[in-house]
């Protein structure tokens, strides 16, 4: 069964900040979801291998060649903060004595 | 100047005979924009300046070399344009404008066509309504209480209202199909990896196809043959080559798939549009049998497993680092999480959460593995179909056009109205939707034509010809001048 718990934890690793309303409906919707989805049980897949893409690709190797890409400056024009050649991220590292 | 023939062809021989310039043409479509768009909703962006600019580069000796020379062209709002926002109808990325265009419109460029604006979706490309974006719904140009389907609606209806007459869509479970059905259009999703995906916002990559929109068959494959072909920038695209095919509709043989005919949930008129076709076919000498694909009917679960778990990886990319909206937070996790958590609307979040669900550890096996493997027996029942039969016929949509606000509280009840299109995106498959008639209130029914993959042109001719049996000439009141 689709709990809060569930619903909260699954949302941390989404990595989506919910509102208590959502937290709620989205409770009510994939618990539906999910129990309509059972009737896949009914079918046997035993001996069936997966399908992970509509035609079977293999990997797919091209000559190692320096070809010139996209300037910086464009690249850059639509990040929400950058600074010289660099995407700008509120600080990762904690800096030493805790500060 | 009158245009009653919204078509390709029509449109270049008044070019060919100087009844028709290509600026009197684009003055003719953002005039029909201005006056009937506000009721519609077809357009998010209108790139009138671009446009106008772009025709001074046209060569009247040109006008063969260039299949869609002069040919004023919608684009879905997913696909990239650079230099003009590309927003997938989401605040996410409500203003982003890319530094490269889309191989399938920079190859419609190519070709001659003029980009006339970028159109209107369920926010990236989620869901059957057009009811999902961000910024305002669509509506039906054959009734503006009615929604024109979706994803691809804004472009389906700025081609059903003859703004313009060419679009693209971009179909994961049958977007440019239900949309093509419900405003009486010519929807075409090809093979996929025929068209690439490169510049396309990746919704569920191993569904995710490509495909143009027209008034007629003819049109569609005009585009098609332009948009195909290897790309290098897309490593699933297919070194396919288009080469028309000119067979007579006789030698086909039909299959009518049992479990999108008999099943509960199709109108009963949409059903005796169908019947009507199988009368004609049979009139014209083809064979028609009814043709039963067992696990079609676990196609939708199939589908919202696969679909999803694609999406909550791809939609991973919209953090608020490199590009869209950033929403602070007192940390990076916490940027991360306000920005998706303010920047995606209701039904992306559904889907990001039942992905993540889905691929998460303890729940793998009995979802998304589960779901892959059923998805195997789903594209064996049309590869044993497809042994007997050239082409699997069935409604394109259960329904007609249903009503605003009828479907939005029930996502089950909304997925299930991509019920007859979702098998074929699964199993990779050309398909096209025609129209073939309309109900008692008036609107538009469509047919599904499907065909073994990599048949595309044999699909298009195919339904070229019923077309023109069918000879479906009803539009709608509003749009076009």
């Amino acid at each position: 069964m689709i709990d809060k718990e569930i619903i909260l934890h699954v949302a941390k690793l989404a990595r989506l900040e919910l509102k208590d309303n959502e937290v709620e409906s989205l409770k009510e919707d994939l618990g539906k979801i999910l129990n309509y989805f059972i009737t896949l049980n009914d079918v046997n897949t035993d001996n069936v291998e997966p399908t992970f893409h509509p035609f079977p690709i293999n990997n797919i190797f091209r000559e190692d060649i320096i070809k010139e890409s996209y300037p910086v400056e464009e690249i850059l024009s639509n990040a929400p903060e950058s600074t010289l050649t660099y995407f700008l991220v509120p600080r990762i590292v904690e800096e030493k004595n805790g500060n | 100047m009158e245009i009653n023939d919204f078509t390709i062809n029509s449109i270049k021989s008044e070019y060919k005979k100087g009844n028709l310039t290509p600026k009197e043409l684009l003055d003719y479509v953002f005039k029909g924009i201005k006056l009937y768009d506000s009721k519609i909703n077809s357009f998010i962006t209108l790139t009138e300046e671009y446009a106008y600019k772009a025709i001074e580069s046209l060569k009247l000796d040109e006008i063969d070399l260039k299949p869609l020379w002069g040919i004023p062209v919608a684009i879905k709002d997913n696909m990239c344009f650079r230099g003009f926002k590309t927003t997938c109808s989401s605040k996410i990325l409500e203003n982003f404008i890319p530094i490269y265009t889309a191989t399938a419109v920079q190859r419609l460029i190519d070709a001659g066509a003029i980009i006339v604006g970028k159109t209107n979706l369920d926010e990236f490309a989620m869901g059957s309504s057009t009811e999902n974006s961000a910024f305002f719904t669509t509506s039906n140009p054959w009734d503006l209480e009615r929604v024109p389907g979706g994803s691809s609606g804004g472009s389906a209806s700025a081609v059903a209202a003859r703004f313009v007459p060419l679009a693209t869509g971009s179909d994961t479970g049958g977007s440019i199909r239900q949309p093509a059905s419900f405003c009486g259009v010519v929807g075409f999703k090809p093979t996929y990896g025929t068209v690439s995906r490169y510049g396309l916002v990746a919704f569920a990559s191993s569904l995710d196809q490509i495909g143009p929109f027209g008034t007629k068959v003819k049109d569609v494959e005009l585009a098609f043959s332009v948009m195909s072909g290897k790309d290098d920038m897309d490593s699933t695209s297919h070194p396919y080559q288009f080469t028309s095919v000119n067979r007579n509709i006789k030698e086909y043989k039909v299959g009518v798939i049992k479990e999108l005919y008999e099943a509960e949930g199709f109108d009963i008129e949409v059903l005796n549009s169908l019947n009507n076709v199988i009368k004609i076919l049979k009139s014209e000498g083809l064979k028609v049998d009814v043709c039963s694909l067992p696990h079609l009917k676990y196609s939708l679960p199939v589908y919202y497993l696969v679909a999803t778990s694609e999406a909550s990886s791809n939609l991973a990319r919209f953090d608020g680092v490199r590009y869209g909206l950033r929403v602070e937070g007192k940390d990076i996790i916490e940027t991360f999480s306000k920005t998706r958590g303010q920047g995606f609307g209701s039904e992306v979040k559904r889907r990001i959460m039942l992905g993540t669900y889905a691929l998460s550890s303890g729940y793998y096996d009995a979802y998304y593995l589960k779901a892959s493997k059923v998805r195997t027996l789903i594209v064996n029942d049309f590869e044993k179909a497809f042994r007997e039969y050239d082409f699997l016929i069935c409604p394109t949509s259960p329904t007609t056009a249903f009503k605003k606000g009828d479907k939005t509280s029930d996502p089950l009840s909304m997925y299930l109205s991509d019920i007859a299109t979702i098998p074929v995106n699964l199993a990779g498959l050309p398909g096209i939707s025609i129209p073939s008639g309309c109900d008692n209130k008036g609107l538009p029914i469509g047919l599904q034509i499907i065909g073994r993959p990599f048949n595309d042109s044999e699909v298009l001719n195919f339904a070229d010809q019923l077309e023109s049996i069918i000879n479906f000439e009803a539009r709608p009141q509003l749009g076009g001048i």
